[in-house]
């Protein structure tokens, strides 16, 4: 099999692969600029291995960097490219039948928090395959995902449901599941908003977020009115994952 | 290095061409929801305005489009890598700064952060540069610029910043030209 050993590949945005250097020894904090050209040695050669080598091929000169603009990088691929076009949420002002998807950009899927107002279910996957369950009314079950922040990758602040989009590469997927009268609402940090068609009588719509790469995607699903919850997460997939408590050792 | 202050790279190293910028803090730690800081590294043109909105790289945009800035998560708390050689002629300057995540349930400021750097160094860590911001003077602000590489003549400088927003990520995006 040939393997493509030319390096970093910088046309494949969302994956591209940093390199690693070898493990050099820690130099003291520099307050002052140290000469590059002073103690410039050739990086080690790699020892061999048994496994499949990442690293690229070998290094040749260096190009000075001074006065050299980017005329012949590798025209990289955006973040942002897609799979297939969708809406934007400047784009759609209700998710429904006509407008069923709408794809969030890299900032917007990432800044601040996603705000699901009206949702009186929450349920989420992040991307280890967890799952759990939270109402407005309190009840929680299968397994909570707390972030570094100390808050819920989804859970609830009064009313509304809340998505931390600091950690949105957690997360695989949630469903807000509207049962009131009160329409399914999103706001993002910069103040966009849209809502779910509430549906009639025989079906209604329901929230999907799912994370595609980097980028979040907004999707009104129809079910049936009178569906369960337990009946809509099977639907869709959710098994929700037991949850143990754990406590720590009292100190003294 | 001392706020204001600069340190010329490629001049003083001849061959340099890979950088890597790191970040790192430390948190005071709390029982409650915790300001969590995001690197963000914007690409300036002579007017000091973003290029473009793909010219911003950070967690969730790990490479800039032209490829020559990418987000790394390696020795430092953050850490974003830039390929001189790659920059394009029209990026005048690349700004780094630190936000606040904005959530909506408390995002909190500075005041919880201690011993925050940014350094430069090669891409086999040998350190060039290091800007230690001063502990206490910025704690209520969300955003704090740490440093920038600007364009000197055919040569890269850094200059340590250390200047902060009160007015979070809509007062960056305002004055950068930036559409969230």
């Amino acid at each position: 099999m040939v393997l493509n050993r030319s390096g970093v590949r910088s046309d494949v945005g969302y994956l591209r692969r940093r390199v690693k250097p070898a493990p050099v020894v820690d130099t003291p904090a520099q307050t002052s600029v140290v000469p590059l050209n002073a103690t410039a040695q050739p990086s080690a050669p790699r020892a061999p291995s048994a496994g499949l080598s990442l690293a690229p091929a070998t290094t040749t000169s260096v190009p000075a960097a001074r006065a050299q603009p980017a005329t012949a990088a590798t025209p990289a691929l955006s973040p942002d490219t897609l799979p297939f076009p969708a809406p934007t949420i400047a784009d759609v002002s209700q998710l429904g039948a006509t407008e069923p998807v709408l794809r969030l950009n890299a900032r917007q899927s990432a800044v601040g928090s996603l705000i699901v107002s009206g949702a009186d279910v929450a349920v989420w996957e992040d991307e280890s395959g967890v799952t759990g369950s939270a109402t407005a009314a309190g009840d929680t079950a299968g397994t909570p995902v707390r972030t570094p922040g100390n808050r819920p990758l989804v859970g609830y602040d009064d009313a509304d449901a809340i998505v931390s989009l600091r950690h949105v590469r957690r997360l695989r997927r949630a469903l807000f599941i509207a049962r009131g009268p009160q329409p399914l609402g999103v706001q993002l940090f910069t103040g966009s908003t849209v809502t779910v068609a509430p549906g009639d009588d025989d079906r209604m719509f329901i929230l999907c977020l799912s994370r595609i790469g980097n980028l979040l995607e907004l999707r009104a699903e129809p079910v049936e009115t009178g569906a369960s919850d337990a009946a809509i997460l099977s639907q869709f997939g959710f098994t929700l994952t037991p949850f143990i408590a754990t406590r720590e050792s009292r100190s003294r | 290095m001392i706020p204001g202050a600069n340190a010329a790279l490629t001049a003083e190293n001849p061959g340099l061409t890979e950088l890597m910028v790191g970040f790192g803090w430390e948190s005071i730690p709390s029982r409650g929801p915790q300001a969590e800081l995001v690197p963000l590294a914007i690409m300036c043109d002579a007017n000091g305005k973003s290029l473009s909105n793909d010219h911003l790289v950070f967690f969730n945009q790990i490479v800039s489009q032209d490829g020559s800035v990418a987000f790394s998560d390696d020795r430092d708390t953050e850490q974003i890598d830039v390929d001189l050689a790659r920059v394009p002629a029209e990026v005048a300057k690349i700004v780094f700064i630190v936000y606040v995540d904005p959530d909506v349930r408390g995002s909190g400021d500075f005041s919880a952060v201690r011993s925050a750097y940014v350094r430069v160094a090669t891409r086999d860590n040998r350190e060039l540069v290091r800007f230690a911001l001063p502990d206490g003077t910025v704690r209520s602000v969300d955003v704090l610029m740490f440093g920038e590489l600007y364009r000197h003549r055919d040569d890269w400088k850094f200059r340590a910043l250390g200047q902060g927003y009160s007015t979070g990520l809509r007062g960056v995006a305002a004055d950068f030209g930036i559409d969230l």
